[in-house]
């Protein structure tokens, strides 16, 4: 008889998620922060910052998207 | 901003600032955007290279959401990367002005170096092209050695058009050498 292993992966799968949208609330503070302060130009730096959160908001929901179809 | 922090003195005037040639950002943009894509479709083909050979018990296609989910970790964490090379070559700027050259390399976060000379303290300029694709997009290195400043090194890598601006250089410090002149004997 095998262990169901479902529980922990959906745990661990969890963790992933949340863990991403940690380290990107983080992220965004230091780069923002070093864009702002150092950053030669305020529309370069609202663009980049534009294009890292939709990118990242589409990986996030690629994560989030696999999970409910997972379990 | 930028120029805030660099604090120009009265009447200094901003001559030219650069970052390095967009090939270099541009090859390693593309290098970590291969390194994220590249993996499942690798994974696929090695499924339909051996499936020819050998009866496979299992197949990728049936676990297409635990493939997303890895896609999606892994092109997360690719993408942070691509965002630490871009806030490298955005922060890594070489500033000339009328009396000064200023360049800014940005280490790492929380980590900056900040290297200046004034021009009239120029000695020798000097720029290296190397290899092939540095030469057709003509970008290059350049190192000054000032007086005064021989242990400290200034050397902005991979600028464009490094010959223009060894010449802008120049240029602006035989203009700072007479006014500077003009001052001692006054």
């Amino acid at each position: 008889m095998t262990p169901d292993t479902t529980p922990i992966l959906e745990l661990a799968v969890q963790l992933i998620i949340l863990l991403s949208i940690i380290i990107t609330i983080v992220y965004v503070l230091v780069v923002g922060y070093h864009w702002f302060s150092y950053g030669s130009s305020r529309k370069t730096n609202m663009t980049a910052l534009a294009i890292f959160l939709g990118g990242t908001g589409l990986f996030v929901s690629g994560m989030v998207v696999s999970y409910f179809l997972m379990f | 901003m930028l120029l805030e922090k660099i604090q120009l003195e009265p009447d200094e005037r901003v001559l030219s600032q650069v970052r390095r040639h967009w090939f270099v950002i541009v090859s390693n943009i593309f290098l970590l955007a291969m390194t994220a894509m590249l993996p499942i479709p690798l994974l696929f083909l090695g499924q339909g290279i051996l499936s020819n050979y050998v009866s496979l018990p299992m197949h990728l296609g049936d676990y297409w959401t635990w493939l997303l989910f890895f896609q999606s970790v892994l092109a997360m964490v690719v993408w942070f990367v691509i965002f630490n090379v871009w806030t490298n070559y955005y922060l890594d700027v070489l500033t000339i002005t009328d009396r000064r050259a200023i360049l800014i390399n940005q280490r790492g976060f929380f980590r900056r170096h900040v290297t200046s000379f004034r021009l009239e303290r120029l000695q020798d300029l000097e720029i290296e092209i190397n290899g092939v694709i540095a030469t057709l997009l003509d970008y290059g290195d350049l190192h000054a050695e000032t007086a005064g400043h021989a242990e400290e090194e200034f050397t902005a890598r991979s600028l464009p058009k490094p010959r223009e601006l060894k010449g802008l250089i120049l240029k602006a410090a035989d203009n700072r050498i007479p006014s500077t002149e003009n001052h001692a004997n006054l």
